[in-house]
């Protein structure tokens, strides 16, 4: 895990997070400018959003989808 | 064809004859040029030009001129160049339409002055449709927006972009149906920035031969929602699309068989509306990463159909992509920049390429399935995560021309569904983990083959299929105490047969029935207390693996372990490359058990845990990542680091064996105790700090050894009988100071050290040897209080040799003595010569 560099010039901030069985491994990914401006803090804030948000979608159980009549 | 040339530098309008001369500076009166003849503004001076313009070519090389025009006609049969010099025109503004055509190539040079047009810039007319090519980047700038045909539009014929970019307030619109090239060069670019009445940014018709590097940026900025009219393209001809910033409801893509190069979200806030139809994407697809961003529940499928040598990265930016995806670009690569999830009831189809995981998560909806083609799933430690409570959840439907790679680390399939769910093998090689890690029975079929198989929870079941044999590596499967794992066959009273080549496979609370164990390696199932043999198994053994202990610090630049063990066990600690220090293991164990802790070229901590009785625990730390959890015996966490200090220690209370060692580490490298009737090793490979300082108390044998290691080499006690080596063999520190009490051998060797070779203190009824093998500094201090025999040699050494200092029965009054080396004995060591003054000796090499 750690910093690697895209071949479009993009970095990706690797990293892993969570607890088995629920562990995403994840990076953050953007131009390194705009990575050099965030905070420790808020990259950190930013992996736990991510996590969290994934989290809860893939503890969400699923929605079947109500297929549409075409008759109406 | 005729020349015209705007005479003086006065304002005036295109069709006054008064404007306009047949020669540079000539007399004027002649007409106004036509589509047949060529337009000059060469006069120095600033003027306005109005009305509505017509020529075959123009040129503006001189002045500074100010076109206010209505509507323009330039180009026609056989025109070849349109050019607005540099530092020439201050403004060119069109009240209507403006449009450039040839039958051959014109070059449309604006030199950075925007064409401003109410209406709209058009390339080519009926009838005249060659090529028109950029001279240098473009600008069609004005507020207006044309009815629904685009504000620059490609009418007939091709346009030439020439690397350079095309830039439109407005949408773009290929609008005929004629054959058209569109050409952009290695560089070239087309930017729409608004839309029409239509809410259309870009929108092709015809056939379209698309060539160069292909990039259209949607920067509009707007809510309105926008649409993007595409075509079915192949994939050279499929034009890549950046869509910059904005919130609007995106339709793109959702026309049968349409297809893009690389699609990117990134900048844009609003949603990518579902679609219904098929379409493809042959590049990259980069996803945004603003809030506001989404992708709209789509029922078509969207293909990734790249066949380039190039690999295509797919980067989700945590934002879930809710629509059918199949990966089938013959021999095409897909790479993974971020976890990837998909909509909960959308399927991921294999057909054709490589996907590579990337050490990512990529979450599947429905199923992961493989159709007919060759297709390739890479993991370099990624996992594929299929959480559905289906048969299909992953389906090796077509294994034909199906395989995996590991790649770096090891990846793992994880069935995560709460319910039954259905591994679909095939008969392929997985060379990753298959693991459950849902509380549903996980039911496998096909003759697999695995790196391993795991759980990830607990209570769970795995159902093998029965009469068919799964082969893998690793066998980590366990439950809890009051969580167990079943493992039945598919088949009851059919057997189910799980394959291991060699070492050990351990298990610990579960319930077996209908298992054979085979292939080689001993299968544990953890003692009848814990686990069930129901009935039919065969090949397992019901108690806990034997154990065994060791801490081994290899290139490891902090803390490898701590194992304490309470009895008769071996247990293994090992961190290789670590960088943080490797596991906290606490063993009170009341039977046989293993216990591996093993940090290879880890990036974490890796691991404690607290193993309270009979049972078998490997944490393993090859290149694995972070968070690696609580092992699957006993209590506590076991993760994986880069340790950066010292390389375990171990306390051994009775009776065991001790092995620490430290590779290539870079701090000191343990201090075992043992307590009684054990041996101690302490190893120090090319380690650069101290190695090791093992505390014997009694009868037992304790090694301290430092091969190329940089500082000093262990530091030995021992308390009692016992015998010490102190090896530091091409040590650039000090090698030992070993301290025998009492009827203890104690050689002392420094190897081609470029440090101080030992201190060697015996006290009574010892033998000392102080070798130093062509060591560069001095070797030894030799000790002996009483009836000790010591020898002091320096082969090869550069430094002096040895002080010995004889404490008792050598030659009585006569302390200390010490004894100088004749350098032309290459090996050897001296008498000792009494009543000499401290002396010692430079050794050649």
């Amino acid at each position: 895990m750690g910093i690697v560099y895209l071949e479009d010039g993009r970095i990706a901030d690797e990293f892993v997070i969570g607890e088995v069985p629920f562990t995403l491994s994840d990076a953050l990914v953007m131009q390194p400018e705009e990575y050099e401006k965030l905070t420790p803090e808020e990259i950190a804030a930013m992996k736990q959003s991510r996590y969290d948000k994934w989290y809860a979608f893939v503890t969400t159980p699923p929605v079947e989808e109500v297929p549409v009549d075409p008759a109406g | 064809m005729a020349d015209r040339y705007w005479a003086n530098a006065v304002n005036g309008a295109w069709s006054d004859v008064n404007m306009w001369s047949a020669t540079s500076g000539g007399t004027t009166g002649v007409s106004a040029p036509t589509n047949s003849d060529n337009a000059y503004f060469d006069r120095a001076g600033t003027y306005t030009v109005t009305g509505n313009a017509t020529a075959l070519n123009m040129s503006v090389t001189a002045g500074l001129v100010t076109f206010n025009l209505g509507i323009n006609v330039f180009g026609g049969t056989a025109a070849t160049f349109f050019t607005l010099g540099s530092g020439n025109v201050a403004a060119f503004t069109a009240s209507s339409t403006t449009s450039f055509s040839t039958t051959t190539s014109m070059t449309l040079t604006t030199n950075g002055t925007a064409l401003n047009t109410s209406i709209s810039v058009a390339f080519g007319r009926s009838g005249i449709a060659g090529t028109i090519v950029l001279g240098s980047s473009l600008t069609i700038s004005g507020t207006g927006v044309s009815g629904t045909s685009g504000k620059a539009k490609l009418d007939f014929g091709s346009l030439d972009l020439n690397g350079y970019a095309l830039s439109v307030t407005g949408p773009f619109f290929i609008n005929t149906a004629a054959a058209h090239t569109l050409a952009f060069g290695t560089t070239g670019s087309i930017t729409v920035s608004d839309v029409d009445a239509n809410g259309t940014a870009f929108s092709l018709t015809g056939t379209i031969t698309v060539t160069g590097t292909p990039v259209v940026n949607v920067s509009y900025s707007g809510s309105t929602a926008t649409n993007v009219n595409l075509l079915a393209m192949t994939e050279a001809n499929s034009i890549s699309f950046n869509f910059t910033t904005g919130t609007y409801n995106l339709t793109f893509l959702n026309v049968a068989s349409h297809t893009a190069r690389s699609v990117s979200f990134a900048g844009f806030g609003g949603t990518w509306l579902g679609r219904t139809t098929a379409n493809t994407i042959y590049g990259d697809l980069t996803l945004s990463a603003v809030a506001g961003f989404s992708v709209g529940a789509s029922t078509g499928i969207l293909t990734l159909g790249s066949t380039s040598a190039t690999t295509r990265v797919i980067t989700s930016n945590a934002k879930v992509y809710d629509g059918p995806i199949t990966i089938s670009g013959t021999s095409g690569l897909y790479r993974l920049a971020d976890a990837f999830t998909m909509g909960s009831t959308r399927a991921l189809t294999h057909t054709n390429g490589s996907l590579d995981l990337n050490g990512k998560t990529l979450t599947v909806g429905t199923t992961y399935t493989t159709a007919a083609g060759t297709k390739s799933l890479t993991f370099n430690g990624g996992e594929l995560r299929c959480p559905a409570a289906t048969t299909t959840a992953f389906n090796n439907a077509a294994p034909t021309g199906f395989t995996t790679v590991a790649g770096t680390g090891t990846g793992k399939i994880a069935m995560t569904a709460a319910t039954a769910k259905t591994f679909v093998g095939g008969g392929s090689t997985f060379n990753c983990n298959l693991s459950n890690d849902g509380a549903g029975a996980l039911t496998i079929s096909g003759a697999n083959t695995f790196t391993g198989i795991t759980n990830g929870v607990q209570p769970t079941s795995f159902i093998f299929p029965s009469s068919t044999t799964q082969t893998l590596t690793n066998w980590t499967v366990s439950g809890l105490s009051g969580s167990i794992v079943t493992i039945t066959s598919t088949t009851a009273g059919t057997a189910a047969t799980l394959s291991k080549a060699s070492g050990t496979a351990a298990s610990d609370y579960v319930s077996l029935k209908d298992s054979t164990a085979s292939g080689g390696a001993a299968w544990y199932a953890g003692p009848l207390t814990h686990s069930t043999n129901v009935s039919g198994n065969t090949g397992w053994t019901f108690t806990g693996p034997p154990i065994s202990v060791s801490v081994t610090g290899v290139a490891a630049t902090s803390a490898v372990g701590t194992p304490l063990t309470g009895v008769v066990t071996p247990v293994n600690v090992t961190g290789i490359a670590s960088t943080t220090g490797i596991g906290t293991t606490t063993v009170t164990v009341t039977s046989n058990a293993t216990v591996n802790v093993t940090g290879g070229s880890a990036t974490g901590f890796a691991g404690s845990s607290s193993i309270t009785t009979a049972t078998s625990v490997i944490f393993e730390g090859w290149n694995r990542p972070l968070g690696w959890g609580v092992g699957p015996f006993g209590t506590g966490a076991a993760t994986i680091g880069l340790a950066t200090g010292s390389v375990g220690n171990v306390t051994v209370v009775v009776n065991i064996n001790v092995n620490v060692t430290g590779r290539s580490a870079t701090a000191s490298v343990g201090s075992p105790t043992v307590a009684i009737s054990a041996d101690a090793f302490v190893t120090g490979l090319s380690s650069t700090a101290r190695v090791g300082t093992p505390t014997v108390v009694a009868s037992a044998s304790a090694s301290v050894t430092g091969l190329a290691s940089t500082t000093a080499v262990g530091n030995v006690y021992i308390d009692y009988t016992t015998y010490i080596f102190a090896v530091g063999s091409a040590s650039a520190g000090q090698v030992g100071s070993p301290t025998v009490v009492v009827d203890c051998s104690t050689p002392v060797v420094g190897s081609q050290s470029a440090g101080y070779v030992g201190d060697a203190l015996a006290v009574v009824n010892n033998t000392i040897f102080v070798v130093g093998l062509g060591s560069t500094t001095s070797v030894g201090v030799a000790t002996a209080v009483v009836n000790a025999t010591v020898n002091l040699a320096g082969f090869y050494a550069t430094g002096y040799v040895g002080q010995v200092l004889v404490w008792g029965q050598i030659i009585p009054g006569q302390t200390p003595v010490w004894t100088e080396i004749d350098p032309n004995f290459a090996s050897s060591w001296s008498e000792i010569t009494p009543s000499q003054t401290p002396v010692w000796t430079e050794i050649s090499a």
